[in-house]
């Protein structure tokens, strides 16, 4: 672990030489990410507008948990982006050959090569929405509330890194990847509305819920910790039962899904990259 | 004696729609991830009108708003799919322009044919049975007229001058290519805004006043506002014919201005010595 920290701040180094090689691609890419994520807003925003309101959530809420999503969804972005490439072809020209030579772990270098700055994008972007829909709501500070909702967001990246890891890891077996990740990934546009609005009371309702909570947790970043702050006191229905809205439980939630679908998918990409055949250059 | 000019551009569509059913099954899974989309916006509509007492919102009922992202998603399946982006980002990046300058066809021509293949094609193997399928729901599922058969030529050629209006738009776009290697960012914000004023995403009626009085004279509406408006019987047949004319004047215009810049990038090209 420790050769890992120690490694990652050259990697890191290395990866942003390479970027700063085309100023304007830093620009560009900084600007793409936030210019998809400010139309998908605006959708959100007016398809939303003539309502007001969804399953309970004000159009400020909904609003403010976009922002808040969004800076989980950088963090991954710009530390695993490079999966992308590995997904669409990267492994059938055989450039894992040269990473499996190395005395480092083979994910590690897949991810820590590449930064991208779309991520940090994100992030700014997503400050900037809670900081202008925050003062909207009416939210607790204190410790007990922040502290925990700070943690589970802090572990939320792994959500996306492990759906990306293993969907990408698809293609040890099939060459491409890139239609099967993007396809599972962005179910995350669920995500993007509180995942109560699926929770129709059918069972079509149902299933979408309980997957978005646990199977492709993609509901439960942002979802969970606001609904607690929105409707306190309330019961937040999960699977068979429910569960009281309280802050630390829904922290040990969230921890708990995020460690576990990681754990699920290292364990895949680990067996797939057995897989693995040179193209023998 | 004269030759017919067209001819010799046949074989880039019929090379390109060939390609396409070659790599099938890679298409499939992104149909596949369009109709995951399509699940998620019929849910949310679902419930934003379940709010609204399922009352009309800005001129749409839900089977009509279903149905208007629903074709405004297929059609573009085959309007928005040319190979012109890519291929020129390829070219450039990879100089392969040159070789394309001493072959006896125009470059822009070239890639406009290539689109045409990709977008008959992808009309040919997804749009035609999905957009049946579509139908058949809209018409005996949610209860919606079937479209008049004007409607249905309207839309086609509206489809088409589509067509020529992205082609042209991403032939100009790409050639960014040349000052940036960035083109993926480019693509995004292109995609993303491209979605968002064609009213592929939200149809026009629920953008703030002010920006609906402008969209319909934009080269965007006729990307996906008009043709789908068309093929839902939303628009009257003089306001189908009146859309049909200012997309036809974009998509000659900009037509047009892709050629003069692949003048002016030939020379650019000549200048850096590719």
């Amino acid at each position: 672990m420790k050769k890992y920290l120690k490694l990652y701040p050259h990697y890191l180094a290395m990866a942003l030489k390479s970027k700063m090689i085309y100023r304007a691609d830093w620009a560009i890419g900084l600007l793409g990410l936030v210019v998809s994520n400010l139309v998908t807003f605006a959708t959100l925003y007016l398809s939303t507008l003539p309502v007001q309101s969804l399953g309970g959530w004000n159009l400020s809420h909904i609003m403010f948990l976009y922002g808040f999503l969004l800076i989980p969804m950088g963090i991954d972005h710009m530390l695993t982006d490079k999966l992308w490439n590995y997904g669409g072809g990267l492994i059938n020209s055989g450039e894992l050959d040269r990473i499996l030579m190395k005395p480092v772990n083979p994910l590690f270098q897949m991810c820590a090569e590449y930064f991208q700055e779309g991520g940090l994008g994100e992030v700014i972007l997503g400050i900037t929405f809670m900081a202008i829909f925050g003062p909207q709501i009416s939210l607790d500070w204190s410790f007990n509330v922040v502290f925990p909702i700070v943690i589970g967001a802090a572990f939320s990246p792994l959500i996306y890194f492990a759906i990306k890891l293993w969907t990408m890891s698809i293609a040890f077996y099939n060459r491409r990847s890139l239609s099967i990740m993007s396809g599972v990934y962005n179910i995350k546009e669920y995500g993007k509305y509180p995942a109560s609005i699926y929770h129709t009371g059918n069972w079509v309702g149902e299933v979408v819920y309980n997957a978005l909570l646990f199977v492709l947790p993609f509901g439960l970043v942002g979802y969970l910790p606001l609904a607690a702050q929105m409707f306190p006191g309330q019961d937040i229905p999960f699977l068979w039962f429910s569960i009281p809205s309280n802050n630390y439980l829904i922290m040990g939630v969230i921890v708990l899904v995020s460690v576990s679908q990681f754990a699920l998918a290292y364990l895949f990409f680990s067996r797939a990259i057995r897989h693995y055949s040179s193209a023998g250059a | 004696m004269l030759r017919n000019p067209f001819k010799k551009y046949k074989g880039f569509v019929r090379g390109e729609f060939l390609n396409l059913f070659a790599f099938r099954t890679e298409i499939i899974g992104w149909v596949a991830q369009d109709i995951v989309t399509l699940l998620i916006m019929v849910f949310l509509w679902l419930s934003i009108y379940k709010e609204n007492a399922n009352n009309p919102i800005n001129g749409f009922t839900y089977p009509e708003m279903i149905a208007y992202l629903v074709t405004a998603s297929l059609s573009s399946q085959w309007i928005n799919n040319g190979s012109t982006f890519r291929s020129v980002n390829d070219d450039i990046t990879e100089g392969q322009i040159s070789s394309w300058l001493i072959r006896p066809v125009s470059y822009r021509g070239k890639n406009f044919a290539c689109t045409l293949g990709d977008c008959l094609g992808n009309f040919v193997l997804f749009f035609f049975p999905l957009a049946t399928i579509a139908l058949l729901i809209f018409t005996f599922g949610l209860g919606l007229p079937f479209p008049a058969w004007y409607n249905i030529l309207f839309y086609l050629l509206s489809g088409f001058l589509a067509i020529v209006i992205i082609d042209s738009l991403d032939f100009l776009i790409a050639q960014l290519g040349f000052l940036t290697n960035s083109l993926f960012g480019i693509f995004i914000i292109k995609s993303a805004i491209f979605a968002f004023l064609s009213g592929s995403t939200i149809p026009y009626s629920f953008f703030p006043e002010w920006a609906q009085k402008v969209m319909p004279y934009l080269p965007f509406a006729g990307l996906s506002s008009t043709p789908v408006s068309i093929l839902l019987g939303r628009f009257a047949v003089t306001d189908s014919l009146i859309s049909i004319g200012l997309s036809s004047a974009w998509a000659v215009g900009l037509y047009l201005f892709s050629v003069y810049a692949n003048h002016r990038m030939i020379k650019h090209v000549v200048a850096v010595g590719g």
